[in-house]
């Protein structure tokens, strides 16, 4: 079974792209793929410059990947836990000290430093792992379904900082089958189902070219043939 | 491998896993407190015992004949009563109405006026405390009523008393403070202290691995710049070092209950000391540490393919449990740690342990230890590596819900992880999908393992049924050891029994190729122990041993049952079947039956056989490979054996220095082993096209 087929994507500096589609449409394989996770089969994919399967570790320090599930450390304290990230990244200490005191700054949880990961909300811990996937600026974000589950001010933080991102010219996919969220953040958007691109351009653009007056409309249109059910 | 991100994982692993209860608990503080707790109670509690039996006096019954004078020292003796009346006295010790009898036996007390000697029954019972004081209160008084008795009637017959005791014997301890102690530890400590350490690793290997895929950390970690293979060292660092950790908490912990308890005891006063020589501790530090980079590196390879940590608990406690066996076989006494035994994993480890706290060190096998448990721990690291490059490693599948009913056993899930080449992974399970088909062959990976285990057990198990039970055990060992992992592997790992171990009809061609082939093998064979002679020179004893176990039985058919039947199918089912069929999914035919054949040699100890049966191994592995049949295998092996038998059996037994020369004289005259090997040459020639398809003759594909 492919997983992901025939998908050409190209994301410029300063955009955000959506990646919308059902579960199990190989949105998060995509995003695997541009992490260098995992290697592809065939085809090619590169970040920054840098090809996924020959500089694994050059497109890892360009990527600042944010997944479904927090990724945090329960026994580490915040502090701790993004300090060892920023270590992987290349962060010295006192310049890896700083940089953790910015940006939780910037995202309101300068408080909870010294705070155990296991004790912090939901929220509070979607905050810690966009500034994990940020700490070290890469230069393209990739973020997994980064508001599910969040109540709309902790989501609304995550989209502040993704609009910071694009304003400071990194390149940002991020996977959503929120169609609101997608039009209200996204430049452009591309519909994947079963692997496959069913339609990309902007939200006015497939509105356009499928015929319909909302986007809800353009993704029941897209998945019509059943292909959308492909696990 | 960037060194600096490999310290940082570490690091970071250390961090949590101290910051894990459960973890400190069980392997920090449990251990060291358990010791002295329980050492101490158990002391206290067969002090206090002892202490109430002493308080009380020996009740003693006499029956039997009457010897008057042995009363009257008895009853003036102290701490000793004789009761008055006891009923059926000859039971009382048993019904606890006494604590000793004392029988003299028929004709005793006139052997005793007369100057003779008068037996005399000391009856006790050994379950109870007060009757064991009693015991040795009667040895002691009795031996002081002989030597006075025997004093008075050498002064009745006018001689000095000394006349009868030529010597005086007093035992001084002269054994230094530190073997003492040491030989207390080894008698418990080394089976202990490896399964302490096997729990220190356990732990944190299960948590840095599968627990950290199940909170959904290793995604978000193995995104971050750093390469797998610096992810699995970090995480390997921490998992040795807490097992390091383990075992020296325990070592300190055993060393300091051991010294408590017994400077206190009166026998060896503060003379006790469990000081180790610096060689003798730097070795048992290099041990430790293996033990330990050993089990972190198994554990992980074990526990990495689970999807949950209940799933990882259920593939580790196997493996924990084997990894018993070998420890508590090393401390039951029977082995000694020679260089063949310690290669084997975990005994050899075990025995070393053993070996330094006693103080008692064979340098050349311990040698052979450390370097075989640095190669153990080697392929259970690479294992360990190679889960974390696999998809399935990373992602998993979800864990089974509770309306999949047919979730595939761990077994056959670890066999899917480990048998697919590469990243491929398998289905998910409990997809309502068909069972994938049957794999050709085990991979060489398995293959090896298997080799491994069939050794380990042959070694251990299969060692002791043939020095207890002598031919039945060579019957056993073979019947049991060999077959048994084989059908389980092919079973659980889900081979097909016909291309994974050649479980085809031979053709008649077949046949008659392996029965020339076999017939003519042996001569071959002895030509190579007489090339390799000068090398490894066969010694007789061990040619005397085969000889005479081979000669032990009295009827011949169970001569040929035992040596031949045995080992041509058991052996053949092994090397021919699993092992060549498995290297031929990796190498080309010709390179599988080399690689199988350098395996049978190695399992013919001692090193002298390895020649022959090296030779005969690449011609049985021709056989099976030139005929597509293990059954051709089977003959040759079967053939060849039954003449070797037969010759033994019927032949002259034969003196040394014939058995010597067995091995270095050439066995027949050279045109006479022309011609046999012209026989050979054309059984060779007759298998070449022996197989009933060209099918048969490839293994998934592979010539």
């Amino acid at each position: 079974m492919r997983a992901l087929d025939a998908l050409d994507l190209a994301v410029a500096a300063g955009e955000i792209v959506g990646l919308l589609g059902p579960n199990g449409a190989g949105k998060t394989t995509a995003l695997r793929l541009l992490v260098a996770l995992i290697a592809p089969d065939e085809g090619e994919a590169s970040v920054a410059g840098h090809d996924v399967r020959r500089a694994p570790g050059a497109v890892k320090r360009a990527v600042g990947f944010l997944s479904a599930s927090t990724g945090l450390y329960g026994r580490l304290t915040v502090r701790e836990c993004l300090a060892y990230f920023g270590a992987l990244c290349g962060l010295g200490g006192p310049e890896c000290a700083r940089r953790i005191d910015t940006v939780a700054a910037e995202l309101g949880f300068a408080d909870l430093l010294e705070r155990r990961c296991d004790r912090l909300s939901t929220g509070q811990k979607q905050r810690v792992s966009i500034a994990r996937a940020v700490l070290h600026e890469p230069r393209a974000l990739l973020f997994d379904e980064p508001t599910a589950g969040l109540d709309l001010f902790a989501a609304r933080v995550v989209h502040e900082m993704a609009r910071k991102g694009r304003a400071a010219g990194q390149a940002i996919i991020w996977s959503t089958h929120d169609l609101t969220e997608a039009e209200l953040l996204c430049d452009r958007m591309v519909l994947l189902f079963g692997g496959r691109v069913r339609g990309a351009g902007t939200a006015a653009e497939l509105k356009a070219a499928f015929g319909v007056a909302t986007l809800a409309e353009v993704f029941l249109a897209a998945g019509a043939d059943g292909a959308g059910e492909l696990a | 491998m960037d060194r600096r991100r490999v310290l940082t994982v570490c690091k970071k692993e250390l961090r949590e896993t101290l910051r894990d209860r459960r973890t400190i608990v069980a392997v920090l503080l449990l251990p060291p407190l358990l010791y002295p707790l329980l050492a101490t109670l158990a002391v206290k509690l067969g002090e206090s015992r002892r202490a109430d039996s002493v308080a009380l006096p020996t009740r003693v019954v006499l029956t039997g004949e009457e010897i008057p004078a042995m009363r009257a020292h008895l009853a003036s003796t102290p701490d000793v009563t004789l009761p008055p009346a006891v009923a059926a006295p000859e039971g009382a010790v048993a019904r606890g109405d006494a604590d000793v009898e004392l029988h003299v036996g028929e004709g005793g007390a006139a052997a005793f006026a007369g100057g003779g000697t008068a037996p005399v029954d000391l009856r006790w019972d050994a379950a109870s405390e007060r009757s064991g004081v009693g015991r040795e209160r009667m040895e002691a008084a009795l031996a002081a009523f002989s030597a006075a008795a025997a004093e008075d009637r050498l002064e009745e017959a006018g001689l000095a008393p000394a006349l009868a005791n030529p010597i005086a014997v007093a035992p001084h301890d002269v054994a230094p403070p530190e073997r003492l102690g040491g030989s207390v530890l080894a008698r418990v400590a080394p089976a202990l202290l490896v399964m302490f350490m096997m729990v220190g690793a356990l732990y944190p290997a299960i948590d840095l691995t599968v627990g950290e895929k199940e909170r959904g950390t290793l995604e978000v970690l193995l995104a971050a710049p750093v390469a797998p293979t610096e992810v699995v060292a970090g995480k390997f660092l921490a998992v040795a070092a807490t097992a390091m950790v383990s075992g020296l908490v325990n070592v300190g912990s055993m060393v300091f209950t051991v010294g408590s308890i017994l400077a206190q005891a009166d026998a060896v006063g503060a003379t006790l000391s469990i000081a180790l020589a610096p060689a003798t501790a730097a070795a048992l530090f290099g041990a430790l540490a293996l033990v330990a980079l050993f089990f972190a590196a198994l554990m992980m390879a074990v526990a990495a393919p689970a999807r949950t940590l209940k799933e990882a608990q259920a593939y580790v406690m196997p493996v924990y449990l084997a990894c018993m066996v070998p420890a508590l076989l090393a401390n039951l006494g029977g082995f000694e740690l020679t260089p063949a035994i310690a290669l084997v994993p975990i005994l050899g480890l075990t025995l070393l342990v053993k070996a330094l706290f006693l103080g008692d060190v064979p340098w050349l096998a311990a040698g052979v230890a450390l370097a075989a448990a640095a190669a153990h721990a080697a392929a259970a690291l690479w294992f360990a590596g190679r889960a974390f490059t696999r998809e399935q490693m990373l992602f998993g599948a979800p864990p089974p819900t509770a309306a999949q009913a047919s979730t595939p056993s761990p077994a056959r899930r670890l066999a899917a992880f480990w048998g697919s080449p590469g990243a491929a992974a398998p289905p998910p399970p409990g997809d309502g999908g068909p069972l994938p088909p049957r794999r050709a062959a085990l991979s060489l990976v398995e293959a090896l393992v298997l080799s491994l285990v069939v050794v380990v057990l042959m070694l251990t198990i299969g060692g002791i049924l043939q020095l207890r039970l002598g031919t039945l055990g060579f019957a056993l060992s073979e019947w049991i050891l060999l077959p048994v992992p084989v059908v389980l592997a092919i079973r659980y790992l889900h081979v097909s029994p016909v291309t994974g171990l050649s479980l085809r009809l031979p053709t008649g061609r077949a046949v008659a190729g392996a029965l020339l082939v076999g017939a003519t093998a042996w001569y071959p064979a002895m030509l190579a122990t007489m090339a390799l002679a000068p090398l490894v020179r066969p010694d007789t004893e061990t040619l005397r041993m085969l000889e005479e176990l081979v000669t032990a039985p009295s009827d011949t058919w169970v001569t040929v049952a035992v040596f031949a039947v045995s080992p041509a199918v058991c052996e053949e089912l092994l090397f021919r079947g699993a092992l060549l069929a498995a290297f031929r999914t990796r190498l080309a035919a010709p390179a599988a039956v080399l690689l199988a054949a350098l395996l049978f040699a190695a399992f013919h100890q001692p090193a002298f056989r390895m020649a022959p049966t090296f030779v005969l191994g690449l011609l049985f592995g021709y056989a099976v490979w030139r005929s597509g049949s293990l059954a051709a295998g089977v003959l040759c092996h079967l053939l060849n054996n039954a003449l070797v038998v037969l010759v033994s059996t019927y032949g002259a037994s034969p003196t040394d220095a014939e058995l010597a020369g067995a091995m270095t004289d050439a066995p027949v005259p050279w045109h006479v082993g022309a011609g046999i090997l012209v026989v050979l040459a054309l059984g060779v020639w007759t298998l070449w096209g022996s197989a009933r398809t060209a099918e048969d003759l490839t293994l998934a594909g592979r010539r």
